[in-house]
């Protein structure tokens, strides 16, 4: 047997000896026409021979007695062990399967669908595809491998996982998730990987309509794994570690730049306001040191030197040096499975412990048990239960997280001296003050970012429990009844525990201390830590039953399901702070919430923070669903499927609450017939579906609502409530509709196999939101405001390109999506609206374009006397930015580069496999759009200290235009001038890149020559991966990661590196 | 078995459905949701003043010579629309709604309050006087300050002809804005006042509601705006009726950051001015001849100002306690100093000077106030407006008395120096009428003010 194996891999035929021949045909059992691409295997897996058009095969082994399983899609396997040598050909006879159908099935999560038979378009990744990858979570290994499914970074600074580009405009982007059966409510990262069987996607109507209005954006089902009789055990284990993020992506500023802009704002006393201030607000070293000398507190030879070092201190080295650490992440799984015919079970356990850049750790226990019983022909059962606790601790403070004024800190903060001590940092008010007021009474009022994470802790646990059971029974031949319940319990603890050391307690209690003329404090908010629970209880129960049918005679072959599902989830959360914690005894203190008292340094009026609140949230739906497919002939199949959703969403009308879903599709088995050419395509299917779907987006209701604050007024004493909801009498049903083509193929050898799709999906009525005249009192409304189209092709190719000693296995994903609003029911949208603030995208409604389109003013260049940025007003040059920026520039007259989201998006994994060594490497792909990139915005500059690296290649005198688009310093704050630079054609890259995303080595050990007892190790894998190694091309000439482009404080992931093991015994 | 397995399930699904389907959906998704129908629900609404009683305008204070800006800090501030607002530019003097602007505010808080008004008719609330009443306040408070904001000042001859305010009289936002005549604009916030009056309580639990105090004093402030003296002394008196307590100056600590506190003894209704651009943190200043007009002996001296090492001068005597947020709202020397200018204009002397004098009594330190007198009524009106000035300022109220003082002839002419730049604004230019947000004008279709 093992010999074989070895041969095999080899090279077959190349070195035979004591080789017998085996031939035989292949036939189906019902007909008895010749089955090609029929794939007959070792029990190992190893592929001996395929079928040709005639059903025949032949094979060479040396084993006198090997035991062969023979599949095809559709057929039950069929295994034999021969007695060889052979007398006459083997004749073999294949049964299609009904029932049998697991290993070749998609599941939609009502069903489990022969692929053969399904009409719609589905994307499967099954289990060694995810198994190559590593990391805590599911969802990137998904998105790395399924085809139409990717990571959209474009839009704003939130990663949306997305199934075929975008369906709503308002509504939820996000597709839903299905785990087995029920719609997943709680964190997906609970999902251990290790325990998916396989992935569905379900990317169009006919797929996905059965899950109602929830299914928009696409549905991802994952289905864990099952037991099996006999038993089996798997475990596995793996070490990830990543370096400490360099922090060079970040474009911040120079400390020396940053100084020199300081000293000159000091000059023209742009400070003297702050200084003098009766609030004390915080100054940043620079301007201290500048007012100290000033003042003659310290020497203008002393101010130098001071400033001249400070200008050396770069805050991302003491990021680097004293907060980051290098990554280590461990996960360890071992599953164990067995029973009997009758039952079966699996039970896993696995534990995850991370260790993040920061030190912040994370700990996930994972423990699963499932159970299937048989109980007689009729009657089967499944039961089971998954337990999750995971825990994680916050680290030490990355870059950005350390704040001294607004959300910022200057470039030359220094918060670790030479020998590695703590140093005091401004923060909140003005440091001088402060020790002007410490006159012993009150509490060390200083700043020590190096220390202060230690004190101030952030903890959750998260405790999850999914019971589940289902009964079905067979009433007649092909009519079953099932019933089907899941429990899930979520419960959230979050601790935010501001120690008595730490910054935030020390600096709570000390602005409310009270100094009375005598000097004596009184302290309303007691010494003492200050500490914020948050407790939420999520508790969702499902019900569903269901008919399901499935009957063949003759040439035809039913098969249908109806049924009725209840759902409701319940959260409840409360969330509370104590005051005067004394972490020894866990004594507390009181606070008076009524008064108010002044602020120490301010001397403002304010009420001590109240953060108790309760909140109480149950949604409920219950559903009516139906769906069935009649195939004739095994050739032509037809479906269609229909589903009706209620809620007790908040404000609907009853006659809204029944939202209509319903979808068809047809499918042609093109390669069934007998006038389809025998050769090269071993089967080939059409199909095509159409599905249609009304929404009204549960925001929006039929009366105005109200939202109480969950607080008593200050003045009054009583409740206060704000507007939650507008009614608005015009609103519609927002509507869209799907249409899929579709033709699944392989050749006749199974040595490649594919898929191609187009989709078209058209939205009518979608909700937006609504710029109003302001006049009605209403900024924005959701109203329906646009028609939108959106088409695409998704491209699935899997094809063995080498297959001799050594083997090459490539897979390629190819997506497009390009969408366009087709109507939009505004008039005048205004020019600004469609620039957005920062490098968030707006969404734009002009007909004929993306719904997220990147716009730009048009550039003029740069004024070659002062620097000043030119824009257009008018078709004629201007610097009038107020115009521009105003309502000056019309939305046409706005530059269009083109779509936010990539229109072309992709992946390829190639398999190289020689011998026991196999290597994956993946690539992924993302084209065809465009992203706004940050530059200098001198009015955040003067007043936030926010910074940017294009200070450097500012424009400086007369020729600079030439050489840099960066608008000249004036000193002189100007948002619209700083808007429209940010929001100019110049700082528009084109997003395309190509990502290395993996890359993985597996060595499997030869365990026969390894143990002596080889039966008791069936798999040894020793296995070494690279995770997000990085850009291998991008369009840009700046050098950007599109993907972490947001924000100025985005720290770029480095690589991951893996060693790992995996065995079955 | 069979039969009793399979009954059971058909029953299952059947009770499931026909049964508890509308029950189980009659539970409601969020305990904290609701649709306003009852009295308390619309209480709670006009409760919540962060979005009725705050965010009154800026841009005239920002106007007018209640304070100066450095140069340094006029360079310093972010956007040039508010640059411009300081140089009484003819347009782009708002930011725009994205970034939030006076015209926001003013009109969101017209709609809640419409908004109270259109519930209680809807779900027919018994009841309802009182929070009704306090919803027309509000809007009556909330016209009136856009309209010594955006219209040109008051006129008898020419309120007809001149452009009011775009009235919304529901919440339906498919309505379209329409601006109607400046007669128009005043009649109905002197409706709306008049119907509140009988149905509001003297006073409320707390000043953060409107009572039937601040809606007669909102009448005499309409009517003084108006120059109808006898209406707005009329109304002055009856609001002194309910409220006349004045805070004795000698009984603050002056070493307090801010002595007078919130919610004082003074204030009729606790609404607050938008805190941004110019008037922001610590760098409105007080004019120098402005601080100078104060006696050594007038406590508001120390009250109200606070002198800074390099001599610049903040003002601190913001009637609700802090920095930010200036009391726009009533207090009750406001309404001593609309009695006695209206006393003074209609020829009595002595009345007016008594109420004057009591107002001033608990300025001064105790014992130094030698009471004012006057020998005829030109004299005495004289003495009440520079005493209104001193008393009045950043209450969001010098711009509305520039307007109607120049449009009695007062002449008088505003400069301000930026950068070695001199900028003026002659009396009653067009520009007394700022321009209404270019967004609005854009978006709405309503008309901008002549420049």
């Amino acid at each position: 047997m093992k010999q074989i194996l070895i041969l095999t891999l080899i090279g077959a035929g190349a070195l035979c000896w004591a080789q017998q021949n085996v031939t035989g045909q292949i036939a189906d059992q019902r007909d008895g026409k010749p089955l090609r691409g029929v794939t007959i295997a070792t029990k190992n897996s190893v592929v001996l021979a395929t079928s040709d058009a005639q059903g025949r095969f032949s094979f060479a082994t040396s084993d006198p007695a090997p035991e062969i399983v023979i599949t095809k899609k559709g057929y039950s396997v069929h295994r034999i062990t021969l007695a060889l040598p052979l007398a006459e050909p083997l004749q073999i006879l294949l049964s299609e399967s009904v029932m049998d159908i697991e290993e070749i099935s998609l599941s939609t999560g009502y069903q489990k669908l022969p692929k053969e038979r399904n009409t719609g378009a589905f994307s499967s990744v099954k289990k060694d595809q995810i198994e190559k990858q590593v990391g805590t979570g599911i969802i990137e290994r998904i998105a790395n491998t399924a085809n139409g499914v990717t990571i959209e970074r474009g839009i704003s600074g939130e990663p949306q996982l997305m199934v075929r580009g975008i369906s709503t405009i308002n509504g939820p982007k996000a597709p839903l998730i299905v785990v087995d059966d029920f719609p997943y409510e709680g964190s997906i990262n609970n999902i251990n990987p290790n325990i998916v069987e396989s992935v569905t996607v379900l990317k169009d109507a006919a797929a996905s309509s059965i899950w109602g209005a929830r299914a928009a954006n696409g549905v991802i089902v994952i289905t864990t794994k099952k037991g099996k009789a006999g038993m089996q055990a798997e475990f596995m284990a793996t070490t990830t570690l990543t370096d400490k993020p360099n922090l060079n992506n970040i474009p911040a500023m120079s400390s020396s730049d940053f100084i020199e802009v300081e000293r000159e704002l000091f000059k023209r006393d742009f400070y003297a306001s702050e200084i003098n201030s009766p609030s004390h607000p915080v100054l940043s070293p620079v301007v201290d040191l500048l007012q100290q000398e000033k003042t003659g507190m310290i020497s203008a030879d002393e101010l130098e030197n001071r400033l001249n070092y400070l200008k050396t201190v770069d805050a991302k080295e003491q990021f680097r040096k004293y907060m980051y650490q290098p990554a280590e992440n461990r996960q360890y799984f071992l599953n164990l499975n067995g029973g009997s015919s009758q039952h079966t079970w699996i039970a896993s356990l696995g534990y995850d412990d991370n260790t993040g850049n920061l030190g912040e750790t994370y700990q996930r226990t994972t423990a699963r048990l499932q159970n299937r019983w048989k109980a007689s022909d009729r009657f089967s059962m499944v039961f089971g239960g998954q337990f999750t606790d995971s825990e994680s601790a916050s680290g030490k403070t990355g870059f950005g997280n350390i704040v001294m004024k607004y959300a910022t800190a200057v470039p030359y903060m220094q918060f670790a001296d030479a020998n590695g001590n703590p140093l005091t940092v401004a923060k909140t008010y003005n440091q001088r003050y402060k020790e002007s007021l410490n006159n012993g009474g009150l509490l060390d009022w200083n700043y020590y970012p190096l220390t202060n994470w230690k004190y101030d802790r952030a903890e959750s646990r998260l405790q999850e429990i999914i019971l589940n059971s289902g009964i079905t029974y067979r009433i007649l031949n092909g009519l079953e009844a099932e019933v089907k319940y899941q429990y899930q319990r979520q419960q959230a603890d979050d601790l935010n525990d501001h120690g008595k050391n730490s910054y935030y307690a020390r600096n709570y209690v000390n602005s409310f201390a009270q100094i009375a003329e005598d000097e004596s404090i009184r302290f309303v908010v007691p010494k003492g830590g200050i500490r914020d629970y948050y407790e939420s209880l999520t508790e969702v129960n499902n019900l569903r039953g269901q008919l399901n049918y499935n009957k063949t005679w003759g040439r035809h072959l039913v098969s249908a399901l109806a049924g009725s599902e209840m759902r409701e989830a319940k959260t409840d959360s409360k969330s509370q702070r104590y005051y005067g914690v004394d972490e020894n005894n866990l004594n507390t203190g009181a606070v008076d919430y009524v008064n108010p008292y002044p602020m120490l340094v301010t001397g403002f009026e304010e009420y001590i923070q109240k953060s108790e609140s309760i909140g109480g949230r149950n949604t409920r739906f219950v559903s009516l669903f139906a769906n069935g497919a009649y195939t004739f002939d095994h050739k032509y199949t037809v479906s269609g499927s229909i589903r009706r959703d209620a809620s007790n969403l908040f404000g609907l009308r009853t006659n809204d609450q029944w939202n209509p879903f319903w979808s068809a599709g047809a499918a042609w088995e093109v390669a069934k017939e007998n006038f389809f050419p025998a050769g090269f395509l071993g089967s080939l299917k059409l199909r095509g579906s159409y599905g249609f779907n009304g929404n009204i987006d549960p925001a929006m209701v039929a009366v105005s609502t109200i939202a109480y604050d969950g607080d008593y007024s200050v003045y009054t004493g009583s409740a206060t409530a704000r507007f939650d909801n507008y009614y608005n009498p015009k609103l519609r049903w927002e509507t869209s509709g799907m249409l899929n083509a579709g033709l699944d193929f392989a050749t006749d050898n199974n040595r490649l196999t594919g898929s191609v799709d187009y989709f078209r999906k058209k939205g009518k009525d979608l909700f937006g939101p609504q710029l109003l005249d302001y006049t009605t009192g209403i900024g924005y409304m959701l109203t329906n405001i646009a028609e939108t189209e959106g088409s695409g092709f998704d491209v699935h190719l899997n094809g063995l390109l080498i297959n001799s000693g050594l083997k090459w296995q490539s897979v390629l994903n190819f997506s497009t999506f390009k969408d366009k609003v087709v109507n939009y029911y505004l008039q005048d949208p205004m020019a600004n609206q469609f620039i957005g603030n920062g490098s968030n995208v707006p969404i734009s409604g002009i007909a004929g374009r993306p719904v997220y389109s990147i716009f730009a003013y048009r550039w003029g260049g740069l004024n070659p006397e002062t620097g000043d940025p030119i824009g257009y007003l008018n078709g004629e040059q201007s610097q009038d930015y107020n115009a521009i920026t105003g309502t000056g520039t019309k939305a046409e007259e706005l530059e269009y580069f083109g779509s936010a989201i990539p229109t072309v998006y992709g992946s390829s994994i190639n398999t190289f496999t020689y011998q026991n060594f196999s290597l994956d490497v993946a690539i992924a792909y993302k084209l065809g759009y465009f992203f706004r990139r940050s530059s200098i915005h001198y009015s955040k500059l003067y007043d936030s200290w926010v910074g940017h690296k294009d200070f450097e290649v500012r424009w400086q005198k007369p020729g600079d235009e030439n050489v840099t688009d960066v608008p000249s310093n004036t000193f002189n704050s100007n948002n619209n001038r700083d808007f429209f630079y940010n929001g100019s054609s110049v700082l528009v890259e084109k997003g395309d890149h190509i990502r290395l995303q993996y890359i993985t080595l597996n060595y499997r050990l030869d365990t026969a020559s390894l143990f002596a007892n080889s039966k008791s190790m069936q798999e040894v894998n020793l296995f070494f991966n690279v995770t997000n190694p990085g850009i291998l091309w991008r369009a840009n000439k700046k050098g950007i990661d599109p993907d972490y482009q947001f924000g100025t404080n985005t720290v770029r992931t480095p690589a991951a590196f893996t060693i790992g093991l995996r065995t079955q015994f | 078995m069979k039969k009793a397995l399979w009954t059971t399930l058909c029953l299952l699904i059947a009770t499931l459905f026909f049964a508890g389907c509308s029950r189980f959906l009659e539970e409601k998704s969020d305990l904290k949701l609701t649709t306003p129908e009852t009295l308390e629900d619309n209480q709670a609404i006009l409760d919540r003043i962060s979005d009725v009683l705050t965010n009154f305008a800026l841009s005239g204070m920002s106007s007018s010579d209640d304070f100066y800006l450095t140069d340094a800090d006029y360079a310093g501030l972010g956007y040039d629309e508010d640059k411009r607002l300081y140089t009484w530019q003819p347009d782009y003097v708002s930011t725009n709604q994205a970034i939030g602007n006076d015209w926001l505010y003013c009109y969101r808080a017209i709609f809640i309050a419409n908004s109270v008004m259109y519930n209680i008719e809807t779900y027919n609330i018994p009841n309802a006087d009182n929070v009704r009443g306090q919803a027309l306040v509000i809007l009556a408070a909330r016209y009136l300050d856009a309209a010594q904001t955006w219209c040109a000042a008051y006129k008898e001859s020419t309120a007809d002809q001149a452009l009011g305010l775009p009235l919304r009289l529901d919440p339906d936002m498919n309505t379209p804005s329409i601006r109607s005549t400046l007669r128009e604009t005043y009649a109905q916030i002197i409706r709306d006042l008049k119907e509140a009056i009988p149905l509001l309580p003297p006073k409320q639990v707390a000043v953060s509601r409107p009572s039937k105090a601040a809606a007669l004093a909102y009448l005499a402030r309409v009517y003084l705006v108006m120059g109808d003296y006898e209406n707005s002394l009329n109304y002055s008196l009856q609001a002194l009726e309910i409220q006349n307590t004045l805070m004795d100056f000698n009984t603050l600590n002056i070493n307090d950051s801010y002595p007078i506190k919130d919610l004082n003894a003074e204030v009729i209704l606790r609404a607050s001015m938008r805190t941004s651009g110019p008037s922001r943190g610590a760098t409105a200043k007080v004019p120098q001849s402005l601080y100078a007009t104060y006696s050594p002996n007038d406590l508001r001296k120390a009250v109200f100002f606070r002198v800074n090492a390099d001599q610049t001068i903040l003002f601190r005597g913001n009637y609700t306690g802090n920095l930010s947020g200036k009391l726009v709202g009533l207090a009750v020397d406001e309404v001593y100093l609309m009695a006695a200018e209206c006393y003074a204009r209609s020829g009595n002397t002595t009345e007016a000077m008594t109420y004057l004098n009591a107002l001033l009594q608990t300025r001064w330190k105790t014992g130094t106030y030698a009471p004012m007198t006057a020998t005829n009524s030109q004299e005495a009106l004289a003495v009440i407006l520079n005493e209104r000035r001193k008393e009045l300022l950043f209450r969001g109220l010098r711009w509305m008395d520039l307007k109607r003082y120049n449009r009695d002839g007062a002449n008088i002419v505003l400069t301000r120096t930026v950068l070695g730049q001199t900028y003026t604004l002659q009396p009653n230019d067009l520009r007394y009428a700022i321009a209404i947000p270019e967004d609005i004008v854009e978006l709405s279709g309503i008309k901008q003010n002549p420049r």
